[in-house]
């Protein structure tokens, strides 16, 4: 058995002239629950497609539970849990049918497991699927994926579009289940709240490529907040180390910086700073000044 | 069998500080405070992932960090039962808390003009009201 | 794959058994108003087309829903071979289809069966089974067009006109009808796997993909060609069919009058100064040889109703293909009004000599003409006598003319002269007072004119009705009948073919491969034809290089192996234009991906 749920080397993918993966190398191990974050665009919809083998690579290869992504055989299939950000069911068939039909493909069905999931959910059995709310969806797209006892169970944005009611169901389904006991989870999303409750191990990809991976907590400390009161010309943007963002607010400079020790306050300090102070950053300031560094804006 | 005691805590997200940070600072002000009765049960791992909606994980680190810190105390077989409270600071390091605490203290409650007596009477009578608290 | 056929079949039952009611009741009403069992080809072929669209629409709509990205993977990401999923798919479709298309159609035959003194034979049964393969074809060439990962692959849709161009009729039209079906089947199991932007990986379905595609382009382009420069032509003002004709070429020539042609057949010759001043006066005739289309046993359509009406007694006599007999219904009270024979009615059991040796057609309610015979039914006493057989190696091509005191019969090899009282009088069998050898194939013979002289007839054979658009000559022969039956050949002059000589190639020159195939076969019907000529040639060869270069350019940006790019040079070499075409359809000239270098810093002042 791999130690890796998930192995990519020189993973590539282009549509056209727009790359959507960039020679991506990833190496999820086994157990615990990642989450991939990453702007839109930045390809974790590819990374999926291409890693179900419903995208062929432009170069590279990728392997899931030690499998080539392009010859996985049913059984291998069986073993992988996908929910997607729709929770695409077949719309026009009842709640029971759906899960009769899944509980005949899966051979290793779980119905405790699925009756304990859909409890926290008010789903009548007979009900059509098409008139569900999109937060009992979710809950029954979970219901299936967690039954279905995968190793590998990957969650592409599940509570996307849904209330905060719902969200939180949908979390407290996820996590009563005990589903990490069992397998690996890869959880994607923009919810910084979630990934925040979730995830032991952070993944960030942007256009493409694998940007940073550790625990959310070791992310949050290599980005630190400084705000220093500069009464002459401040640094040029580009001399200011691992400079994520800047920002001039009132009178003063604040600095969002990445892998920067407290002598970033001597450089500030050194740049005529009369005043300097730092603090930590949430996560979800953190990722978001992580990604704004290269997104594209009008020159200031 | 030990008598369970909730952990009526919150967390919130979007803090500077993690989530098992919280956890911990949680505990120990409830310990402090005398809000945690030493030798009572905490609840399980699960059960306080559950309770705030977090990965276990991560309860499981802020509880080992507050074994490792001496708040708690880990019984085999039996679960995490609040430790009876000594002091787990260097004297230098408290020296520097203390330092810090009356810092802010003044500085909030200088711009209010009161006279330096009666600040000290109130923070004298504060202090022994939470010293009987925790002694009860 | 059970649960995944139900559902399927659950999702769409109830539109497919409004459907099939809708149908029945449909059946059912154009049944009480005519036989729906004896119609002309036409009406079977919108039915069928009907039908093939009933199939496309389904598996439009089934596919669009599945081939969504999110639907997709909820399909196929499961522990199912994606053969098994396609299987569970299409047999749900073949189920409805055989509900919404098929049982009706068995109902109402059954109906008629059952409760009508109408004629069902057992090729009728076969109907639904054949309405069935075509919807269903169609349906699995549309399922396969809908998830094939190039456009271009729609031309599979191509795939069940094969039972259109191959020549076959009744149980033989039903097996080419399902061996298409169970190629589109074999193509959609390749089609159908998770990744729906590559091509199947197994050679043999290349091939065939690549095959089908080819046959559709090829008529594809033959078609576009061919009509492209025909309205290029009249854009330029110089089409020769438009306007005035060329002189001395086809189309002047057919659409001369009589007397114009048969003195231009004559030519200037004085010793023919007469008979150009009788051709000019006498009684004439013109007509030509329609489309030899008889029906045979067995055979699912007619290309015409098989039935007449005997107005004196109120009676409607449709043919039997089981009985090889008419059967008679009575209009006014729908009973059985017995058989009809080649003998006459038929008294007690019908002997072999009853049978007709083919499905006759009916012309003027009156005569019933197999190809070599033609009998005549007499409404006065109910009886049919044969009046002219012609030999075995022809057959009738067009109505008998009558012109003068004679009746003029144009065989397929030979021209016959009767003596009108004789034939239009009498019920016995007639025989030739002349008889002209044509000089030419009937299939490209377009028009024979006829003037009655003072002594015998002056006949005229024009010859070149494939001119337009193959390399067949053109030319026109006039000859005289003497009296004492005598044939004798006046003149003879060539006609100029009014389109240029590449466009007389056109099938040749842009599908080689597949029109050479097709001469051989014998599907395309140019018994005249010549060698080709040499420009021709040239042409193919010009093409056939630049369909390589094209192709080994187009192979190496494409990124293909060396082995199959190869192949695709010399395979295209060969096939020429739709060999390159269906190269370009499935590998579109790619978009190279650019290389991006940008590092642009955040930042709000």
């Amino acid at each position: 058995m791999s130690d890796y749920v998930i192995e990519t080397e020189q993973l590539s993918r282009s549509f056209g002239r727009k790359r959507a993966l960039n020679a991506l190398s990833l190496r999820v191990p086994r157990g615990r629950i990642h989450a991939i974050v990453g702007a839109n665009g930045a390809g974790k919809s590819t990374l999926f497609r291409v890693l179900l083998g419903f995208l062929p690579p432009s170069d590279g290869a990728s392997r899931v539970l030690g499998r080539d992504s392009q010859a996985l055989t049913p059984e291998h299939r069986g073993r992988i849990g996908f929910v997607n950000e729709e929770h695409t069911l077949p719309g026009w068939m009842s709640a029971e049918a759906v899960t009769a039909m899944q509980r005949r493909h899966y051979p290793r069905w779980n119905e405790a497991m699925y009756r304990h999931v859909l409890g926290h959910y008010h789903v009548l059995p007979h009900q059509k699927i098409s008139q569900l709310s999109r937060g009992e969806r979710a809950g029954l797209n979970l219901a299936l994926a967690l039954a279905q006892s995968p190793e590998l169970l990957i969650l592409d944005e599940p509570t996307l579009g849904l209330d905060v009611v719902a969200k939180r169901a949908f979390l407290q389904a996820l996590l009563d289940s005990n589903a990490t006991e069992h397998c690996t989870v890869i959880y994607c999303s923009h919810q910084m709240e979630e990934i925040e409750r979730l995830a032991d191990n952070l993944i960030i990809l942007e256009r493409g490529e694998l940007r940073h991976m550790s625990s959310p907590e070791d992310f949050c400390e290599r980005i630190r907040h400084w705000v220093a009161d500069i009464p002459f010309r401040a640094p040029d943007h580009a001399d200011v180390p691992g400079l994520l963002l800047a920002q001039k607010i009132d009178q003063l400079y604040h600095y969002t910086v990445l892998d920067q020790a407290e002598d970033f306050g001597a450089f500030l300090r050194a740049q005529g700073a009369r005043y300097v102070q730092s603090m930590p950053v949430s996560l979800d300031s953190a990722v978001n000044g992580f990604l704004a560094k290269n997104h594209i804006a009008p020159a200031a | 069998m030990a008598r369970q005691q909730a952990l009526m805590i919150d967390i919130a997200t979007g803090d500077v500080r993690p989530i098992s940070k919280q956890i911990v600072d949680a505990v120990r002000l409830k310990v402090a405070t005398g809000e945690l009765t030493p030798g009572w049960q905490l609840p399980s791992v699960r059960g306080l992932a559950q309770q705030l909606t977090i990965n276990p994980n991560t309860v499981a680190k802020a509880y080992a960090e507050l074994t490792a810190e001496g708040w708690l105390e880990s019984r085999p077989g039996l679960g995490l039962f609040v430790a009876t409270p000594r002091q787990r600071l260097s004297p230098r390091e408290r020296e520097r808390r203390l330092d810090d605490a009356i810092q802010r203290f003044v500085h909030d409650v200088v711009s209010l003009d009161y006279p330096a007596d009666t600040v000290l009477a109130r923070l004298g009578d504060e202090l022994r009201a939470l010293a009987t608290r925790k002694s009860a | 794959m059970n649960e995944l056929f139900k559902a399927e079949l659950g999702r769409f039952l109830k539109a497919g058994l409004l459907y099939g009611v809708l149908h029945l009741l449909l059946l059912a009403f154009m049944t009480r108003l005519v036989d729906l069992l004896q119609q002309p080809l036409l009406v079977y072929r919108v039915a069928a087309l009907v039908f093939a669209f009933t199939g496309l629409l389904l598996a439009a709509y089934q596919m669009s829903q599945h081939r969504k990205p999110g639907a997709w993977v909820y399909l196929l990401h499961r522990p199912l071979h994606p053969a098994r999923i396609a299987m569970a798919l299409a047999g749900a479709a073949a189920v409805l289809l055989f509900i919404a298309v098929a049982l009706p159609l068995l109902l109402d035959i059954g109906g008629v069966a059952l409760f009508s003194a109408r004629i069902v034979d057992t090729r009728h049964w076969l109907l639904p089974l054949c309405a069935w393969a075509i919807a269903f074809g169609v349906y699995l060439c549309g399922a396969c067009a809908m998830l094939a990962p190039r456009r271009g692959m729609a031309l599979l849709l191509c795939l069940p006109l094969l039972s259109l161009a191959v020549p076959a009729s009744g149980g033989g039209a039903l097996a080419v009808q399902l061996l298409a079906v169970l190629l589109a089947a074999g193509l959609l199991l390749t089609l159908f796997h998770p990744d729906l932007t590559s091509l199947p990986r197994a050679a043999a379905a290349r091939v065939a993909i690549v095959l089908v595609m080819q046959v559709g382009l090829s008529f594809a382009l033959y078609w576009v060609l061919t009509l492209g420069v025909e309205f290029g032509l009249m854009a330029l003002g110089r089409h020769p069919l438009n306007g005035i004709p060329p002189a001395g070429g086809y189309a002047e020539a057919e659409r001369a009058d009589s007397a114009a042609l048969l003195r231009a057949g004559l030519g200037n010759d004085a010793r023919f100064a007469l008979l150009r001043e009788q051709a000019g006066v006498a009684e004439q005739a013109a007509w030509g040889p329609g489309a030899a289309d008889y029906p045979r046993y067995g055979q699912l359509t007619s290309p015409m109703p098989l039935e007449f009406d005997d107005a004196t007694r109120h009676l409607r006599w449709s043919f039997s293909h089981d009985r090889g007999l008419f059967h008679g219904v009575d209009l006014a009270t729908r009973k059985d009004a017995g058989w009809l024979g080649r003998r006459g009615i038929v008294q007690g059991a019908a002997a072999a000599a009853d049978r007709f040796e083919q499905p006759p057609l009916v012309f003027d309610e009156r005569y019933l003409v197999t190809p070599h015979r033609l009998y005549q039914f007499n409404a006065i006493d109910q009886s049919v006598h044969l009046r002219i057989a012609l030999p075995e190696d022809e057959y009738f091509t067009a109505a008998p003319r009558k012109l003068g005191t004679r009746v003029l019969v144009l065989g397929s090899r030979r021209l016959h002269v009767y003596n009108d009282s004789e034939f239009l009088a009498g019920t016995s069998q007639v025989k030739d007072l002349h008889t002209l050898p044509l000089d030419g194939a009937i299939d490209n013979m377009g028009r024979i004119d006829a003037a009655e002289l003072l002594d015998g007839y002056l006949v005229s054979l024009l010859h070149g009705r494939q001119s337009y658009h193959q390399d067949v000559p053109a030319w026109q022969s006039v000859f005289r009948l003497h009296e004492d039956g005598r044939v004798e050949a006046l003149a003879r002059r060539e006609i100029g073919r009014d389109y240029p000589l590449l466009f007389r190639h056109l099938g040749w020159v842009v599908t080689p491969l597949w029109y050479a195939l097709q001469y051989r076969l014998g599907w395309i019907v140019s018994g005249d034809a010549e060698g080709l000529p040499r420009a021709v040639w040239l042409a193919i060869a010009a093409l056939a290089v630049a369909c390589m270069l094209i192709t080994a350019w187009q192979a190496r940006r494409a990124g293909l192996r060396p082995r199959e790019r190869l192949l695709w040079i010399l395979a295209n070499g060969v096939t020429g234009l739709p060999g390159l075409l269906s190269f370009l359809l499935l590998y579109p000239p790619a978009v190279q991906p650019r290389k991006r270098g940008m590092t642009v810093l955040h930042t709000t002042a």
